[in-house]
């Protein structure tokens, strides 16, 4: 077990190393000039010529590449052509915010959509069951932008229930976490009652209940336990585009995180901030799914035998 | 019985939210208090150094946490009076600048803002090795020198009339020294000023709150918050979490005119946006068509259809709230002349594609009215291509240095107009750097000497009013003789805000004074 997870972690050099050279790449060819940016509109010339030298970019790419490397292994992720400040401290400071967004819109999605997915396959083609399938097209289908708007229209400009954007108290989380979740409480719903129904055909199933238990705790405790490794990878994919989608939902209410530090990053060219944000997603997603990988085998020891 | 039930049930709906608004509303209504004043505006800003700030969000803050030298003494930019200083002399020569300094201010920090520091903060804008994205602003300046704890002198090699404006922009904030030194490159999270207010927290992204500094300031707290969506911005202030907010969308204005709540205020900028003409080729090398183009742009139905009347025709080649604005007159909207005296150039027509570049979303609607402009330059028989751009990658575009190319010192020589747009608020900077012949952003190629001399006597003429006849013998020839572009709008300040809120007012440049703000 101890090599599989060394394994899976020096695999992870590799990963990041490619990651690194591709976001360099890719910002570096995509037009745009990081110094101009860096000075604003208005500045002269000759002080775009001066933050240009400053942040080495006159240099040959190959040079600016391996230098970045060598900051990289010491730590460094270099400083912010904006604030000038080490891009590691930026992203510290903002990813509190993210994760936290990030976790909840999960534990909302899994906890949300697994609880009506389970409900739905106790009586499939019923009311309920239709209600579920019904709410979860809707819930992946409408657009993040619309659904954070819509909400927040009717709970902070409407009822005055909820602060509509910004960070500070829980009441703060509440519209951007459904807001992020919502789409993948529909997603988590549908495999949720799909392997639910899968599993409640079993023939365990059916010696439970011949054997006389009660229904309700065949199906949360027996049942929902071998339905968890489709959940559970599905965490594991859905991690990455929850992160995707934080970018969106942080920039709609305001929300103080990595996502829209990232964005103002490409806007303005602020490459060594892009590139340390990149590299922090592609390391947290790449961690998940190692978590993701370890967890099928408590779930079903039999993954670790094999 | 029917009945019964739906009363029943609304009330436990009542109840539930009763709840669910007792539970959360701390978060909501915290803010209501009149000794806070919350501000907010689309976009963050990343350092609140002064020196290398150069973000207008920013800027505002720096208006109530910082002094400088001087300061202009109204919004549009009459007059330059004390804040440091309380006086100053010029030499016989025009070359020494002699500040007296206001007795006993100190930072937030205690230390005494006195000549050391004044000699600190600006010796190091003018540092090559530090990197302001401001520096060429104060390179005119040859020497600080401390005369004594409350006296500095300024010398310059030439006569420099700009010195005084140049020293109220905000990039010449006085910063303590000891912070500076303290806090190092970290000085940009630690800013230490001696304005009426001092920075008490700042979580990057999430807000900034100030704190009174003195015992006159009008406000316990002012809170800063970036909300980069308009419609989101306005949500806020509907809620009531929010007291001014900035850049409302021109679409959502009718919303705030029929909250009772609410009121807005419309205030012009300094914003003109305009296609710049390439000077160096055909056809806008000839100064006849250059003119003529004038006459074929509909601006009123641009500003009314487009900007949905949030904004201006313009009179003038600068913008209402620009040093050296004065009237000149709008061009009228004739069609058959421009198609006139171009056919006089041209008689067989232009034979040619002219190509049209814009942004897309930097400025008001530029797209739109970049197409609008096409439809009619198409309209007087031009034939048009065009291209709109990320502004990133239309910067880099534009300003990419094409060297051998006679007229255009550097520039595009693929697009024969684009669109470009600036709120600089003083005559020098703006009119210089794009219009005299061979500087650095001077991109279009133009070149006139009349307006080179104009601007060059300018800039070494001391007495303001004779200082002020040359801008706007130069801004005629720029908007009537010899137009190096086509002036399209200025742009409108579209700033909403709680009913309780009075006396409010902002630069033309988009800074709201926020200490002058009162609240009930």
């Amino acid at each position: 077990m101890l090599d599989y997870i060394a394994y899976r972690v020096a695999v992870l050099v590799p990963t990041l190393l490619a990651v690194s050279l591709a976001v360099f790449l890719v910002l570096h060819l995509v037009p745009g000039d990081p110094a101009r940016n860096a000075a604003g509109p208005d500045a002269a010339e000759e002080d775009i010529e001066l933050i240009r030298e400053q942040f080495g970019l006159d240099q040959p790419l190959w040079r600016q590449y391996g230098i970045y490397l060598g900051n990289i292994v010491r730590g460094d992720l270099g400083e912010s052509f904006r604030t000038r400040r080490p891009v590691l401290d930026e992203i510290v400071r903002r990813m509190p915010a993210t994760l936290e967004l990030a976790g909840f819109a999960m534990l909302f999605a899994v906890v949300v959509g697994v609880a009506l997915g389970v409900v739905a396959s106790m009586r499939p083609n019923s009311a309920i069951d239709s209600a579920v399938n019904g709410l979860s097209a809707l819930g992946i289908s409408a657009p993040v932008f619309f659904l954070g708007l819509l909400l927040m229209l009717l709970f902070s400009a409407r009822l005055q229930w909820l602060p509509p954007s910004g960070r500070g108290t829980m009441a703060h989380l509440v519209l951007p976490t459904i807001t992020l979740g919502l789409p993948y409480v529909a997603t988590f719903a549908r495999v949720a009652r799909s392997t639910m129904l899968d599993v409640l055909s079993e023939d365990y199933i059916r010696t439970a209940r011949a054997k006389g238990l009660v229904w309700r705790s065949v199906v949360w405790r027996h049942a929902l336990i071998n339905a968890a490794v489709p959940l559970v990878t599905l965490l594991g994919v859905y991690f990455g585009r929850l992160l995707g989608g934080a970018v969106i939902v942080e920039t709609i209410f305001a929300w103080p995180g990595l996502g829209r530090l990232m964005v103002d990053g490409i806007i303005q060219r602020d490459i060594n901030l892009v590139q340390g944000c990149i590299l922090f997603f592609a390391t947290a997603i790449v961690l998940v799914n190692l978590v993701v990988d370890l967890l099928y085998s408590v779930l079903d020891p039999r993954i670790a035998r094999g | 019985m029917t009945r019964q039930t739906g009363t029943l049930s609304l009330d436990r709906r009542a109840l539930l939210g009763g709840a669910a608004g007792a539970l959360l509303a701390p978060g909501v209504r915290a803010q209501r208090a009149n000794d806070v004043l919350t501000f907010i505006e689309g976009s963050d800003f990343d350092t609140l150094d002064p020196a290398i700030s150069r973000t207008r969000s920013a800027e505002i803050l720096f208006y109530v946490m910082f002094n400088r030298l001087v300061r202009w003494t109204d919004t549009s930019l009459s007059a330059i009076g004390p804040d440091l200083a309380e006086s100053w002399t010029i030499s016989d020569d025009k070359l020494n600048w002699t500040f007296r300094l206001r007795e006993g201010v100190r930072f937030h920090d205690g230390t005494t803002a006195d000549a050391e520091a004044v000699k600190f903060c600006i010796d190091r804008l003018r540092d090559p090795a530090f990197g302001s994205p401001n520096r060429s602003l104060y390179t005119a300046i040859t020497a600080v020198t401390v005369v004594d704890p409350r006296t500095i002198r300024f010398t310059t090699e030439q006569p420099h009339a700009g010195l005084l404006e140049n020293l109220a922009e905000s990039s010449a904030s006085i910063s303590s020294p000891t912070a500076i030194r303290r806090h190092g490159r970290n000085y940009g999270r630690n800013p230490v000023g001696s304005g009426p207010y001092k920075l008490e927290e700042w979580a990057p992204g999430e807000r900034t709150v100030l704190a009174r500094a003195v015992p006159s300031a009008r406000f316990r707290q002012i809170i800063y918050r970036p909300v980069p969506e308009g419609e989101a911005r306005l949500i806020e202030l509907e809620a009531g979490t929010a007291d001014i907010a900035t850049g409302i969308p021109p679409e959502a204005t009718a919303r705030v005119r029929a909250n009772p709540r609410l009121k807005l205020e419309v205030i012009p900028s300094s914003f003109q946006v305009f296609f710049e003409l390439n000077c160096a080729r055909p056809p806008f090398n000839d100064v006849r068509v250059r003119r003529a183009i004038q006459f074929a742009i509909d601006r009123e139905a641009i500003v009314q259809r487009i900007l949905g009347g949030f904004g201006t025709v313009p009179d003038s080649f600068v913008a209402p709230g620009v040093q050296s604005y004065e009237s000149i007159g709008k061009h009228p909207y004739d069609p058959d002349r421009a198609k006139r005296e171009i056919a006089a150039v041209f008689p067989g027509g232009f034979s040619e594609k002219i190509v049209m570049w814009t942004s897309s979303g930097r400025y008001l609607k530029d797209q739109q009215v970049a197409e609008a402009v096409q439809g009619y330059l198409n309209a007087i028989g031009l034939q048009t291509e065009f291209r709109a751009w990320e502004w990133a990658s239309y910067q880099q575009t534009l300003y990419r240095r094409t060297p051998n190319v006679p007229g255009t010192g550097y520039g595009t020589n693929a697009a024969h107009m684009w669109v470009l747009g600036t709120s600089i608020p003083t005559a020098d900077w703006r009119l210089s750097r794009r219009y005299q012949t061979g500087q650095s952003a001077n991109i279009l190629g133009y070149s006139d000497p009349r307006v080179d001399d104009l601007l060059n006597r300018a800039r070494v003429t001391l007495d303001p009013a004779a200082r002020l006849d040359l801008y706007h013998q130069a801004n005629r020839l720029l908007w009537q003789d010899n137009p190096p572009n086509i002036p399209l709008y200025n742009q409108s300040q579209i700033i909403a805000m709680q009913r309780g809120i009075s006396n409010f007012n902002a630069f033309a440049f988009e800074i709201p004074l926020l200490g002058e703000v009162s609240k009930s």
